[in-house]
């Protein structure tokens, strides 16, 4: 297994009133699997998301990565970020004042690893914002920038991407496409887990959870679908 | 490097850059013009050190009653010698001091009246025609400190400056007497109320002088007595005489000594007035020259600006915290966004106190640019502002207030 969380619990205390978003929550991804999630909003998908970032840290349970156990180890999933794990943010967070292409330059370099020029267009053709990546973020439209953000992400992806819902702004053409890409990095080897609502993404993942009223859960697909 | 300086906002890095020089400026002005100051007080002391502060009571019942001359004869004779024994000044006695002549003969009135100009005269009740000679009477350290020399006769000597009931007070004369008076001469005389004969023995030269006040005071028309003290075992049989010459003295012209300033001799002489229930000496500003008094007004002009300018930088510290604060606040989604590449937490902070520690160095060099060099204790202060940005770093750059950023939908901008 590449990511197992074992009976994780998180809450929140909101003006005194304790909102759980999880409890006793089982999750696991393979390599090469992608693992959808799904809820509606406000049941805690991107706070599990930064858990597994390494952001947000559990209550209970335990997280292990690669049978590490990295629990609440900020230090520890923060190297994962660098060596192991892209991230696509519900938010994007990009850098505005930058072209797209210095944005993913940014994450390339503090991953340390070289990727040409090439390839990052190779990935921004399939897309469809081949012509945009010297332009800066600041003057891209949202569908852009989501799909900036997905580049970035595969570029210098390793073992792991947490994607939280990177269709959100694309048509279903576009979103399609991301889709393709993302099964074609799975095929060789990296995990994802997504968080959407998007059907087609949930048709493409392996398996899916449903978040919902403190419980995470596996779905059969075909219910969903 | 270059990506990395485009990621900033210019207008609010430019603010921020604007709040580091105008700091790291006023803490540098201030401490010139503390320098400033410190160089004119040197000055001061120095000049002052060479010039004569008058020493007054101001003792308010002084002149208007006789409280004065409730305190005895033998406390003045004390307090003299506990001001003449002051570590911060020198005492230096100089004052006139008219004393009534008596002649007999209009030739003898004339060889004084002819130097000195027309004076009263008068005549006692047993006939003796007396006329008011205007003398002026000196500590011999007077003698050692002004160009006062010996033209002819002998100077006073140290015998001369005690009162010697049993022999006549010796006289110095200026110059302009040596046609009509010789060494050796004498005549009789009133002192305060010591009836004495006056000897003559000496002249000055023409050249001697002292100074009190701006000008030099030449001796060539003045008559000079030694400003005698009494010995503890005459004072009984002199008191009226000591106690007028004691109260005298004490009031009297003061050196600085090297090393020291006016306040210590505020404070050494307020212990020694109060302790004879006096309220305190005063020092009369007789600045002895226009020079002393030019760096006074100077002191006063530069002495309150350093204060002013710290507390100025005080202000413009907290204005440049808040600055700084409200800078990297909106920078907090740039900075979530290469957190979210793997980019170091710390490094981020690092690169904050870099920028920051860039604009303490570019304001340096900008203060040192316009002559306004730093002072070693400055750089320790300058370090604070990198220690407000790390402060602020940590305030706003904390896990919470990144998260809170992580889980924000993405906005439609474009
Ligand atoms: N740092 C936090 N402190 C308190 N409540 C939080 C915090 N982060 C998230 N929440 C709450 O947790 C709930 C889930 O948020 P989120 O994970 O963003 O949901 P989703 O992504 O499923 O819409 C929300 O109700 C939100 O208000
Ligand atoms: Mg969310």
């Amino acid at each position: 297994m590449l990511v197992e969380l074992k009976k994780a619990s998180r809450s929140f205390s909101n003006f005194g009133r304790e909102k759980v978003l999880f409890s006793n929550a089982d999750l696991s991804l393979k390599a090469g699997e992608i693992v959808a999630v799904t809820g509606a909003s406000g049941n805690g998908k991107s706070t599990l998301l930064n858990i597994l970032a390494g952001f947000e840290t559990l209550d209970e349970g335990s997280y292990f990565y690669q049978k590490e156990d990295v629990t609440n180890n900020r230090r520890r999933i923060g190297e994962l970020r660098r060596t192991d794990m892209s991230i696509i943010p519900q938010g994007l967070l990009l850098i505005e004042q930058l072209t797209a292409f210095e944005n993913i330059e940014v994450a390339t370099e503090a991953k340390k690893i070289n990727i040409s020029r090439e390839t990052v267009e190779e990935y921004a053709r399939e897309l469809e914002i081949e012509p945009l990546l010297d332009i800066k973020v600041k003057k891209l439209s949202l569908g852009e920038r989501q799909r900036i953000a997905i580049v970035r992400a595969l570029v210098c992806s390793g073992n792991l991407v947490l994607a939280d819902e990177p269709t959100s702004a694309l048509n279903h053409d576009l979103a399609l496409k991301a889709i393709e890409l993302f099964r074609r990095r799975a095929d060789s080897g990296t995990a994802f887990l997504m968080i959407t609502h998007d059907l087609s993404l949930l048709d493409a993942a392996d398996t899916v959870y449903s978040l919902d009223g403190g419980r995470l859960e596996k779905t059969k697909k075909q219910q969903i679908s | 490097m270059r990506r990395y300086i485009r990621e900033i906002d210019l207008r609010f890095a430019l603010l921020n850059l604007l709040f580091v020089v105008i700091t790291v400026l006023t803490v540098c002005f201030a401490s010139y013009s503390q320098r400033q100051y410190d160089v004119r007080v040197a000055e001061y002391s120095k000049a002052a050190g060479s010039l004569v502060n008058q020493l007054e009571f101001t003792d308010h019942d002084f002149y208007d009653t006789n409280n004065v001359f409730d305190i005895p004869v033998e406390s003045y004779l004390s307090m003299y010698n506990q001001i003449t024994s002051c570590r911060s000044f020198e005492l230096y006695e100089i004052k006139h001091q008219p004393i009534d002549i008596n002649y007999q003969t209009e030739a003898e009135h004339s060889r004084f009246s002819k130097i000195l100009g027309t004076s009263e005269t008068f005549e006692s009740e047993d006939g003796t025609m007396y006329f008011c000679a205007d003398c002026t009477q000196m500590s011999q350290n007077c003698f050692d400190t002004y160009p006062i020399r010996i033209s002819e006769g002998r100077a006073f000597e140290e015998d001369d400056f005690v009162l010697n009931p049993d022999a006549p007070l010796p006289v110095l004369l200026g110059s302009d007497f040596a046609d009509d008076f010789s060494v050796g001469d004498s005549f009789n005389g009133c002192y305060l109320d010591y009836e004495t004969e006056f000897e003559v023995v000496g002249f000055f030269t023409s050249d001697s002088y002292y100074v009190v006040g701006e000008y030099p005071k030449y001796l060539n028309r003045t008559i000079i007595i030694p400003f005698v003290s009494v010995l503890p075992e005459d004072i009984d049989n002199f008191r009226d005489f000591a106690f007028l010459q004691y109260t005298s003295k004490v009031t009297n012209y003061i050196h600085l000594r090297e090393g020291y300033s006016m306040n210590d001799v505020y404070q050494e002489t307020e212990k020694i007035a109060n302790s004879y229930g006096l309220e305190q000496f005063d020092y009369y500003g007789i600045m002895i020259n226009a020079k002393l008094g030019s760096i006074e007004t100077d002191i006063d002009m530069v002495g309150f600006l350093p204060g002013l300018l710290r507390k100025i930088a005080c202000f413009l510290f907290a204005a440049f915290a808040a600055v700084n604060f409200e800078l990297l606040h909106s920078r907090r989604r740039t900075v979530a966004a290469r957190l979210i590449c793997g980019v170091k937490h710390s490094t981020v902070i690092w690169q904050w106190l870099t920028e920051n520690l860039v604009y303490t160095l570019l304001a340096l060099a900008v203060a040192t640019a316009i002559g306004l060099p730093p002072s070693p204790s400055d750089l320790m202060l300058f370090a604070i502002m990198p220690a407000i940005a790390l402060v602020v770093s940590l305030i706003v750059l904390s896990q919470r207030s990144i998260n809170k950023i992580l889980t924000e939908e993405a906005k439609n901008v474009g």
